[in-house]
């Protein structure tokens, strides 16, 4: 059995993290998340370098990204991530509290994959939570490396 | 001048506007005393030489028909004179004795005599009762013995037995144009025995009657006014025993033995004025005409010296009113040059005040003028920073609200977010370790927080209709009423709702707001009928009397209704009228209502009873056909 990619989860807010991340435990998914908890960190990781710069070089197999980030933000690592062409292809899906309809724009116009609005209701979450692991993880098929 | 420059340059100089010789003041004025001089002058000088014309004209027929009657006079009188001499001669006693003796040698002798003691006679004959010639003056005569008896001065003499002045007629002894005057010659008895006939020659006739005329312009004539007028005398030779082809109204007057004078034309249609006299005792009359081109040569002449006249005073009004209206102009020009300066935004133009009166008085005003718009463009302009300023603060103000309402969207929503999300954990941790008070304080939370999730969304919503554009297009009403009910009926069962909606017209707004105010209205009409028994809804429309091109829609309930004494909250911001206990809501569906109906140019208002109902109003354009 080859070894499951990871699935990264981009995201500031200690509280949001430990919400989705309670939301897709909940669904027993075999692959496992990392947390980091800005932009610049996510590109680190996704480069593999600074902290990460240990990590195996395997792409992730989605990532979960927040908006709003301190130092580099969700849109600066959408556009950084599909501007290269070894790492475009990885499907990326903004988590975000914000309806705003420019942010909605510009992320397709970045080519996000999915955009998915936080729901207030706490069961409403974890349905969207659960519902966005599963499609991602097990239902999507992703193109290999 | 450059300070102001900026400030005109927002509106566009009139230049194209530039003045034509045509529309100066200078041309109009130069060309109206032209105008004036050639009217008054052209006038003056058609009456005066009109009048003088007419006098000269009543004149020289006055002329010529005294003229005429003196000739006529004259002429009368000397042929009085010769016929009496011709009746004498035939008188004699010898000449009966000569006729009777056939002594024709003497008779000739006598006859000689008498032609060269009348030298208007031609020639003369005496003739025999049968009409032969019998002795001639001439001596050269081939006519002796020859038949005259055809002559009507022949045949008229022997029958009347009275002396009888012929019509003009060619002579047959020497062919000279003559008037024969023929006498009979009588017995003792006082039978014709034979006739004498004296020529009288009309070369002769005329010369002495032309001398009477040293005039070149006016031709004499006497004329026999028998067979139509027939020339006996005239200047021009050629015209005599001719007969008159024209003027036979004056032979008509003459026969008529009137005297007069008319204008005439002949037949190379020259004009004539013409004086004619009757002679008392011949069939003859005197004419006398002027060629009135002769006449009114004075005239003419005048005419043509008085155009030339005016020309040159037309030109010299022209030349001095031209003179006149540059002085006065010259000043005005200036002023001009100045008013287009300042135009450009020069207030530092210095008006030179000059010119006469009222244009000194217009530099003087316009000067002044001048001074007051420096004041009031150097406040503008300080008007014109202020409003910089505040534009820029207002402007820095928006983007500040536009960050603050995504603040809000993203961050307030986040925190919420983990509130009841943590609640909802905590209520599955402790699962069946829970006593029904904990309960219930989690689901007091866990509502606050889905609450302020609706009041976050709606102050967003609130805020982005402030913000956004109209789209103006056609929207259908009827298809978002349509769309609307069956959502909410779908969604709200509510089937024992009465509708009572008409055919709405077509609108022009943005279709997405539009829908958002029936769906409000139409929402808050099914929630306040809700705890009705019989719910009746009605939409409908009417023409707006104070704005023709707008529409009133109408939607009514007879639900919960409003107190009228709370009308003034009904429309604003999170404001409600009932309890959320009885009816849900953040309060936001009206104050949008009224935002979005404003934003379409409308009005909106409602009326309500307690218990009663509701009817909400508001006005939208129509849609019109491009």
């Amino acid at each position: 059995m080859t070894k499951l990619k990871r699935i990264l989860l981009v995201e500031d807010s200690i509280n949001d993290a430990e919400l989705t991340l309670s939301a897709l435990e909940s669904i027993n998914l075999a692959n496992k998340v990392d947390t980091v908890a800005d932009g610049a960190l996510a590109l680190d990781y996704i480069y593999c370098r600074g902290n990460f710069a240990d990590r195996p070089r395997v792409n992730p197999a989605i990532i979960l990204l927040d908006l709003k980030l301190p130092k580099v933000s969700g849109l600066e690592v959408l556009k950084e991530l599909k501007g290269d062409p070894l790492l475009k292809r990885i499907p990326v899906v903004i988590l975000t509290s914000s309806k705003e309809e420019k942010d909605i724009i510009m992320g397709y116009d970045l080519g996000v994959n999915a955009y998915v609005v936080k729901p207030v209701e706490y069961s409403e979450f974890i349905i969207a939570i659960k519902q966005l692991g599963s499609f991602w993880a097990i239902i999507n098929e992703a193109p290999r490396d | 001048m450059k300070k102001y420059n900026k400030l005109f340059l927002r509106k566009k100089l009139n230049d194209e506007n530039k003045m034509t010789l045509f529309n100066s003041v200078s041309f109009r004025f130069v060309f109206f005393v032209m105008l004036l001089t050639i009217l008054t002058g052209g006038i003056i000088s058609f009456t005066t030489i009109n009048i003088s014309r007419n006098s000269i004209r009543q004149e020289v027929l006055d002329h010529n028909h005294t003229q005429a009657t003196l000739v006529a006079e004259f002429t009368s009188d000397l042929m009085e004179v010769i016929q009496a001499n011709i009746r004498s001669f035939s008188t004699r006693p010898l000449i009966a004795v000569y006729i009777e003796e056939n002594d024709m040698e003497l008779a000739s002798k006598m006859l000689r005599e008498l032609v060269k003691m009348q030298i208007v006679l031609d020639t003369c004959g005496l003739y025999d009762i049968n009409g032969i010639q019998v002795a001639s003056s001439d001596i050269n005569a081939t006519t002796i013995g020859q038949s005259f008896a055809d002559r009507e001065w022949f045949q008229q003499t022997i029958a009347t037995k009275q002396p009888f002045q012929s019509v003009p007629i060619k002579s047959r002894v020497n062919s000279n144009a003559v008037t024969p005057y023929a006498t009979p010659i009588l017995n003792e008895q006082g039978q014709p025995i034979g006739v004498f006939a004296g020529a009288i020659s009309l070369a002769k006739l005329s010369e002495i009657i032309v001398n009477t005329n040293n005039n070149l312009d006016v031709s004499y004539s006497i004329i026999d006014i028998r067979n139509g007028g027939v020339i006996l005398a005239n200047e021009d030779s050629q015209l005599i025993l001719t007969t008159l082809s024209e003027n036979n109204s004056i032979v008509a007057l003459l026969l008529k033995d009137e005297s007069g004078a008319i204008e005439s034309t002949d037949e190379k249609a020259v004009k004539e004025l013409i004086g004619f006299a009757p002679m008392s005792n011949l069939p003859w009359g005197a004419i006398i005409s002027t060629q009135s081109k002769a006449a009114f040569s004075v005239i003419d002449d005048l005419t043509k010296t008085a155009s030339i006249i005016s020309i040159i005073l037309v030109l010299i009004a022209i030349i001095v009113s031209g003179l006149f209206i540059l002085r006065i102009m010259a000043p005005i020009r200036h002023l001009i040059d100045g008013t287009k300066e300042v135009g450009k935004g020069n207030l530092e133009y210095k008006f030179k005040i000059t010119g006469i009166g009222e244009i000194e008085q217009l530099s003087r005003s316009f000067s002044d003028m001048t001074e007051s718009l420096k004041v009031v463009m150097i406040s503008n302009e300080e008007l014109e920073q202020i409003v910089k300023e505040r534009t820029s603060q207002l402007e820095a103000a928006n983007i500040e609200l536009e960050s603050f309402s995504y603040s809000v969207s993203h961050d307030l929503r986040a925190p919420l977010r983990h509130v009841h999300g943590f609640v909802e954990m905590l209520r599955n941790h402790l699962q069946g370790n829970m006593d029904e008070k904990s309960q219930h304080y989690l689901d007091v939370i866990s509502n606050a927080t889905k609450d302020m999730g609706q009041l976050i969304d709606d102050l967003l919503s609130f805020s982005r209709i402030g913000k956004s554009q109209i789209k103006n297009v056609k929207v259908n009403l009827n298809l978002i009423v349509r769309d609307l009910i069956t959502s909410y009926q779908s969604e709200m069962k509510n089937g024992n709702v009465k509708w009572n909606i008409a055919e709405l017209p077509d609108i022009s707004g943005d279709n997405s707001m539009i829908r958002q105010v029936f769906g409000n209205l139409i929402s808050n009409a099914l929630k306040f009928t809700s705890l009705k028994e019989l719910r009746m809804i009605e939409i409908g429309f009417e023409p707006d009397a104070e704005k023709k091109d707008y529409v009133i829609i109408h939607i009514k309930d007879n639900g919960a209704g409003f107190d009228m004494q709370y009308i003034e909250k009904l429309f604003g911001v999170f404001q409600r009228l009932h309890s959320q206990n009885d009816f849900e809501g953040t309060g936001i569906g009206l104050a949008n209502v009224k935002r979005i109906v404003q934003k379409h140019g409308g009005r909106v208002w409602a009326e309500g009873e307690i218990d009663e109902g509701a009817a909400f109003y508001f006005t939208l354009p129509k849609y019109k056909e491009e």
